[in-house]
């Protein structure tokens, strides 16, 4: 992995990738402190690199539970009023959406 | 008051639900100009309790808890009462249902004062990210109670309820806990339901009590846990009387005093008092002796890389359409640039700072170098914490390896998350985990952190129980 890129900086260029990935839309203003303060974070972070996990299985879950199944069965849910009931916009009982086309 | 001693009061008619829950309503008008442990103030938590009262008068079973006013953290969901998360984000969603957690207190007769201030979504440590303001540390106001559960914390420490419910995704209950004067407990990961606790961090987090004493963590613990049908990570295990666990005689148990919690960067006081509260641990059963458990130090940024990733993918559903902070589209914009208009808009500076990061180490290109490197590590935390209990049936250290901060003291977000050196490991085991008031250094408490066996909270409530008669906490009562 390039030097600078993963690393020891965080560009304002890399900033405003993942910014955009993860649907945020930074201001100029605040790109250039976000970008050192992400930078410096991912710095400290970069011990853990020294960790020897060769052989070793990641962990996601602490619990070992694989797939718990129950039967599709209709139960007691919420009623289209309650659930669309926080939406700022609705048309017939439908929360609207932007123009998707 | 103690947790249980309300509900006592309930149940020999000394008091009536209804007269508690009017007094802790005073009590929070009286405090919260100080305090600001609410972001939400219940309206009828009065009625709710004259409700309690005619169930207990019609000779009905009224459950457990009943009539004890209890707090809520402002991520766990409560019907039909504003959930902000400490997030502009949620500022005016109301959740149309209860968390699991919700319905078992209220089915044992709990009466719900209100929503606690928070870190947005959990994310701080002492409450100074929330979007509506930090509450205060009621030992001394100048100071954070910590986080991310400070509000929940605040509110026990300052006499308004006496029992409260917070979360623990990486020390957000035991942290406060410390800072108060409190105890607050981290149950097993999989005990508690998470059914209605807005996700943070989902491999991570668990509901977690905060009560004055140890019997009010046992009460609460033993009405909120169990299997949920609704959470596949709740656990199938059998639910003990927490209360009855917590009075028997510990007997003698082997304590591994962790070399790595007493690290550089540990205030001296903070050390200082709890290697005196570790006396009092051997006078209450424990043989001590000091154990290195070498992988800790690398449990922080473990947990944040975790913590972060997760957190990117948990808050990917707050889009502003079907609830949440709301903006207008402009003519003709599209899904992409309205959502990120919204998320920007929305969440505060530490939430941007976790989304970005987690989503950086997901990516392709970078998520074996990150993400994975960290689930890896994580495993290696869990096998030494494991070796470790083969040798000793508690582990401690200090809960916080400082004081209480001042507000506003803290400016820089890696200071912050160095703070979490001692309670994060924990998290990424799963273990149960408590904090107990170690005393106080200049007028400000300190926490003694105990860590158990997966799903020990039995014995780990006994040890804490032995102690706490030992050292007769909750004496001191913090001056506001």
């Amino acid at each position: 992995m390039a030097e600078g890129s993963a690393g020891k900086r965080f560009t304002v260029s890399e900033l405003r990738k993942y910014a955009s990935l993860a649907k945020i839309k930074l201001q100029s203003s605040e790109e250039v402190r976000l970008a050192s303060e992400l930078g410096r974070i991912l710095s400290y972070f970069e011990q853990i690199k020294e960790v020897d996990t060769e052989g070793v299985e990641p962990t996601y879950s602490v619990t070992g539970a694989v797939n718990r199944l129950r039967e599709d069965r209709p139960g007691p849910c919420l009623s289209q009023d309650e659930a669309t009931a926080n939406a700022a916009e609705k048309e017939r009982g439908y929360v609207k959406s932007p123009k998707a086309f | 008051m103690r947790t249980l001693s309300a509900v006592m009061d309930v149940k020999n008619g000394n008091a009536t639900a209804a007269e508690l829950a009017a007094r802790a309503m005073e009590t929070i008008e009286r405090k919260e100009p100080l305090i600001r442990a609410f972001i939400t103030v219940a309206e009828r938590a009065v009625e709710a309790a004259e409700e309690v009262d005619r169930k207990i008068a019609r000779g009905e079973d009224a459950g457990s808890l009943a009539g004890l006013p209890i707090a809520i953290k402002d991520n766990i969901s409560v019907k039909g009462m504003r959930n902000t998360c400490g997030s502009r984000m949620l500022a005016n969603y109301v959740p149309p249902y209860n968390a699991t957690v919700v319905d078992k207190l209220l089915a044992q007769g709990a009466v719900i004062c209100g929503k606690t201030t928070m870190d947005e979504f959990a994310m701080g440590s002492s409450t100074e990210t929330c979007f509506f303001g930090p509450a205060r540390n009621p030992w001394d106001v100048s100071r954070v109670p910590g986080g991310s559960s400070g509000g929940s914390a605040a509110a026990v420490a300052s006499g308004e309820v006496p029992a409260a419910l917070g979360s623990d995704t990486g020390g957000s209950a035991r942290c406060p806990a410390a800072f108060t004067g409190t105890v607050g407990l981290k149950p097993t990961y999989g005990r508690v339901s998470r059914w209605g606790l807005v996700s943070y961090s989902h491999s991570l987090e668990q509901i977690s009590p905060i009560a004055p004493d140890v019997l009010g963590v046992a009460a609460l613990l033993g009405a909120i846990a169990g299997s949920d049908g609704r959470d596949a990570t709740s656990a199938e295990v059998e639910v003990p009387s927490y209360v009855d666990e917590a009075t028997a005689e510990p007997g003698r148990f082997r304590v591994g005093v962790v070399k790595e919690f007493f690290g550089e960067g540990t205030d001296e006081r903070v050390a200082n008092l709890v290697y005196g509260a570790l006396e009092k641990v051997k006078e209450a059963g424990g043989s001590l002796e000091q154990v290195s458990i070498p992988c800790l130090r690398y449990a922080l940024p473990t947990y944040y890389l975790i913590a972060m990733s997760e957190c990117s993918s948990n808050l990917s559903r707050f889009d502003g359409l079907r609830y949440g902070f709301h903006l207008d589209a402009k003519p003709n914009e599209g899904w992409d640039e309205l959502f990120s208009r919204t998320r920007a808009a929305g969440f505060g500076d530490e939430v941007k700072r976790r989304i970005i990061l987690g989503t950086f180490a997901l990516s392709a290109g970078y998520y074996d170098e990150w993400f994975v490197k960290a689930a890896k590590v994580r495993t290696l935390v869990i096998r030494d914490f494991l070796r470790a209990f083969k040798s000793f049936d508690i582990l401690a250290g200090p809960t916080m390896p400082c004081l209480p901060w001042k507000v506003g003291e803290l400016a820089d977000p890696l200071s912050v998350y160095r703070m979490d050196v001692d309670t994060v490991a924990v998290n990424l085991a799963g273990l149960p985990a408590i904090s107990l008031p170690a005393g106080l250094a200049g007028g400000l408490p300190a926490g003694l952190q105990l860590i158990g066996r997966h799903f020990e909270e039995p014995f780990l409530l006994r040890v804490s129980y032995a102690y706490e008669q030992i050292t007769g906490f909750p004496k001191n009562v913090p001056v506001s």
